[in-house]
């Protein structure tokens, strides 16, 4: 059975290769276009891992990883986020509302891959 | 209507600068297209009358849900209208882009002709129709006047 | 694996379209001194998507130049930056440029230099250069001969609630290692009753042989440095230990991608999810109502016939709202057009020195995706004609007793099956008699003609007319308003004139809704079908209760309830055979369009229903009077008429002003009471 993923990123640009990376490596892959569409989506179904970006409209990335966690079937799912800042900010506000690990942009195929399989068996 | 293929120009074997060639009649005369620009061949359809345009446009068919208008060749030549029966065929030809159908008495068959075998038009002072005679054939016994497509559907 | 980035290249100068729509239509706001979070929110987040994207697929002018402007756009974020119309015309100066990278990279065309313009926005944002600080480089991975180290890694009780697993962490270690002993260490450990699944409560003490670097080593933990203690010891070696060679790890950023995107993004249209969720509903629908079409006539009887009329109608039913919902998807709000004028009032009000404004209503107003295109240049013809010559500057405004600014409006709504755009001015109106004037002195009307004012004002539609004294820039001579009526007219639609001297101008454009399906009726004159476009029609009267009258020099007239309106005949004026004289039923439906109405002769009324329009074109011309073509039931083509045609070929003249056609003697208010 395949592993599910959300990947949540207002940029089709971005949700389009994310998605298409993770298909590749056997992902069932579901997209949402801000935190709330991805809440709605994460109420009726359970994935194996979620990809999100910061800012997004509606509710960016920081609120949506704080409702995940809130969500009995999210308390331990691996939650990454898509950051543009290297900075250690970003990474530990990341951290402090719950998210498993980051990726910075831009980034490739290969690290995306990477950074996965650091986080999902 | 099927076209049929002449048995003897194949057997010939293909020529350089060989062309392939849709035979039909009008009135007493045969003409011949270039098969590359046919598209299909009708029979009897439904036409609908067209206002404001000239004589030789019969009408519009319906051809797979885009209307194509139709031309009544012996009209085109200057004739009479050819007489619309059951028996009646429509060849739809395509060039660039557009879609004519020409309404004939009858198709005959698909020639091949050689270069060797085409002359240039004559200088025959017909009514208007030497524009649109791209050459002559011969084929065998037959004289098969060759249109120039663009010329016709201008 | 591999990706070659250039696949999504298409849909991100999709999505680059979008931002910078955003920015070129908000921007403006920031003048406007309504200024909210929201707005900076939202202009920020267009420049900061379009950098991400684009750092992801290469194009470096277009990140360089949304880094510069996001910089700026944060700094009026957060309040570091005021906002001010010097900033203002900066920021949509580099939106031009970020316009005109994007269109370059779309056809693979080498982008210019863009660091004047980047300069510029960093004195602005104050960050005078700096840029964030790329991202690390990967860490160098192996440094010469193997080490024994020694790792303890004890996690915090809330580890698991960041979902992370500490098995995998552990293996990602023992993977940069040749021998690996791992040893648990359970100090930690509550018995068992007061052991919380949901937390960690173990460590691990790993030896592990490695080449790896201990840069290496710590990134296995990144994520997690702040959930666990890590420590890493190593084993002194053998050998003295070697400097650490530090590979760049810089990754060349490959050249923009060969596959040449396509050019025309006019292709593709974005569509609501949900609008699609409801066509594959109704899809569904449509093939459970046919399933039982089919089931009905499997072992068929007289008795069952009920059921496969209702399972028909069912059918028609789907198909009908399948087709609603299809014809949907193709509308789009007008406000994607509208946005841009803002920035074009804007622009204007510069230029011309007037204190212009623009009010927008009805922007949710939906129209067909391609009409919306063709629209946005005569509104923009329009606007500009109605700041340059409809309003008057600030003193004649104010010497009128006017408010100093001028208000130009566009308004958009539904109204029948047509879409209504206006686009009005409260400026000084139309000078009827130069315009006359300038009319004769063209030829185009006979000196002392007799023409009322709205015939007058069509004048302006004509190729080349222009009564401004001064051709301005903006207007050029007189080009736009032929282009507009063009334009309109290749919508199928209208556009009429009305105006108060002294007091300003509306340009009426009326469009029909869609262009591919009408709402018709269907009628018969003599041996030929033809339809009727519904929302054209006003009624139909059986002709042996409207007597026909011949008028000399006017042709023919039915009096409808004792008033005179002019008839046309298809046979007149299409060659189209009529019934006979005296033969069967023949009928007068009267017609509408713009501000004619008249009525046209028909032998039989056949029914109402919708019909596909087909063009007569590539294959023929259009022939004035048919609007085009369509397929009937029974497979046969019909010929749509098109009534302004109509009306044009039977010489149909306007009503004048007071609601009177040339023939008749009463308003039609009191006619149709």
């Amino acid at each position: 059975m395949a592993r599910t993923a959300l990947v949540v990123d207002d940029s089709t640009t971005m949700q389009e290769m994310v998605s298409f990376t993770l298909s590749k490596a056997g992902f069932d892959v579901t997209r949402a276009n801000n935190g709330q569409e991805a809440l709605t989506r994460a109420s009726g179904q359970k994935f194996d891992l979620v990809i999100t970006d910061l800012n997004m409209p509606v509710m960016d990335g920081l609120t949506l990883i704080k409702s995940l966690r809130a969500l009995p079937t999210f308390k331990f799912t691996p939650v990454l986020m898509l950051t543009t800042e290297a900075g250690d900010d970003r990474k530990q506000q990341g951290r402090a509302a719950g998210a498993t690990g980051w990726l910075t942009k831009p980034f490739d195929a290969d690290k995306l891959i990477a950074v996965v399989k650091k986080v999902l068996p | 209507m099927n076209a049929q293929v002449n048995a003897q120009s194949q057997a010939a074997g293909p020529v350089m600068g060989t062309r392939q060639f849709l035979s039909f009649r009008v009135g007493a005369e045969e003409y011949a297209i270039d098969i590359l620009a046919v598209q299909e061949i009708r029979g009897h359809t439904a036409i609908t009358a067209l206002p404001q345009t000239p004589p030789w446009v019969r009408g519009a068919m319906n051809l797979r849900g885009v209307i194509v208008p139709v031309f009544d060749m012996q009209q085109r030549f200057g004739g009479g209208p050819v007489e619309y029966s059951r028996f009646s065929v429509i060849i739809v030809v395509s060039i660039g882009g557009r879609q004519v159908g020409l309404l004939v008495d009858a198709v005959n068959d698909v020639v091949d002709l050689a270069p060797g075998a085409i002359e240039p038009p004559p200088d025959v002072g017909a009514a208007g129709s030497s524009s649109f005679v791209q050459g002559l054939g011969r084929h065998g016994e037959r004289l098969l006047i060759l249109l120039d497509l663009q010329q016709v559907m201008a | 694996m591999s990706i070659d980035l250039s696949r999504f290249n298409q849909s991100f100068f999709e999505e680059c379209k979008e931002h910078v729509r955003v920015l070129e239509e908000r921007l403006v706001e920031l003048d406007s001194g309504a200024v909210d979070a929201d707005l900076l929110g939202a202009l920020f987040r267009a420049a900061h998507s379009i950098k991400g994207s684009s750092g992801l697929l290469g194009f470096d002018a277009i990140t360089r130049l949304t880094h510069a402007m996001e910089n700026v756009l944060d700094g009026l974020r957060n309040q570091a930056l005021a906002p001010s119309p010097a900033l203002t015309t900066l920021l949509l100066e580099a939106t031009d440029m970020l316009a005109r990278l994007v269109a370059l990279a779309q056809d693979n065309e080498p982008a210019p230099d863009v660091t004047p313009l980047c300069t510029k926005l960093d004195v602005a944002s104050g960050s005078g250069g700096a840029h964030e600080t790329p991202a690390p480089t990967p860490a160098p991975v192996s440094s010469g001969g193997p080490s024994t180290w020694h790792v303890t890694f004890q996690p915090q009780p809330e580890m698991f609630a960041r979902g992370q697993d500490p098995a995998l962490v552990l293996r990602e270690l023992v993977d940069l290692g040749s021998e690996a002993e791992v040893k648990a260490l359970l100090d930690g450990l509550p018995p068992l009753e007061s052991l919380d699944p949901e937390r960690c409560f173990l460590g691990w003490r790993v030896r592990l042989v490695t080449t790896a670097t201990e840069a290496a080593l710590r990134d296995v933990f990144s994520f997690v440095d702040d959930v666990a203690t890590v420590l890493l010891e190593r084993e002194p070696d053998a050998m003295p230990e070697l400097p650490e060679t530090v590979e760049s790890g810089a990754e060349a950023r490959s050249a923009a991608p060969e596959a040449r995107a396509e050019k025309k993004a006019d292709a593709t249209l974005r569509v609501a999810t949900e609008k699609v969720d409801k066509l594959v509903n109704l899809v569904g629908e449509l093939v459970i109502a046919q399933a039982m079409i089919s089931r009905s006539l499997v072992d068929f009887e007289p008795a069952k016939l009920h059921t496969l009329v209702q399972a028909v109608g069912d059918l028609e039913r789907h198909t009908r709202e399948l087709q609603d919902q299809v014809m949907n998807i193709r509308m789009v709000p007008i406000g994607t057009i509208f946005g841009r004028f803002r920035r074009l009032v804007r622009d204007l009000s510069g230029n011309l020195g007037k204190d212009v404004r623009l009010e927008l209503v009805g922007e949710d107003t939906e129209l067909d995706k391609s009409m919306v295109e063709h629209l946005a240049d005569p509104l923009m013809h329009l606007v500009r004609n109605a700041a340059d010559h409809g309003l008057e500057t600030t003193e004649q405004r104010l010497a009128a007793g006017k408010p100093a600014h001028g208000t130009i409006t566009l308004a958009a709504r539904h109204q029948g099956g047509n879409v209504v755009v206006d686009v009005s001015d409260d400026g000084k109106g139309l000078d009827t008699a130069r315009i006359l004037a300038k009319a004769i002195e063209r030829g185009l009307a006979s000196p002392g003609a007799e023409l009322p004012p709205e015939r007058v004002h069509e004048f302006i539609f004509a190729a080349g007319f222009s009564t401004a004294q001064a051709v301005t820039d903006l207007s050029g001579r007189g080009v736009g308003m032929d282009v507009v009526k063009r334009s309109v007219d290749g919508l199928n639609g209208t556009i009429a004139i009305t105006t108060t001297p002294g007091q300003g101008t509306r340009f009426r454009i009326t469009l029909p809704l869609t262009l591919a399906i009408i709402d018709g009726m269907s009628l018969r004159v003599g041996g030929s079908t033809f339809v009727l476009p519904l929302n054209q029609v006003v009624e139909t009267l059986p002709l042996s209760t409207a007597p026909v009258r011949s008028i000399y020099g006017h042709g023919e007239v039915v009096l409808v309830r004792g008033d005179p309106m002019p008839m046309v005949r298809l046979s007149k004026v299409l060659s189209v055979d009529d019934d006979a004289e005296g033969a069967g039923r023949p009928l007068a439906v009267v017609l509408e369009t713009g501000d004619v109405r008249f009525a046209l002769r028909v032998d039989e009324l056949l029914g109402k229903a919708q019909f596909v329009i087909k063009s007569l074109e590539p294959n023929l011309p259009r022939p004035d009077g048919v609007l085009g073509a369509t397929i009937m039931g029974d497979g046969t083509v019909a010929l749509i008429l098109d009534v302004p045609g109509l009306a044009r070929l039977g010489d149909v003249r306007a009503r004048a002003d007071d609601g009177r056609s040339p023939l008749s003697s009463r308003a039609p208010q009191e006619v149709y009471a």
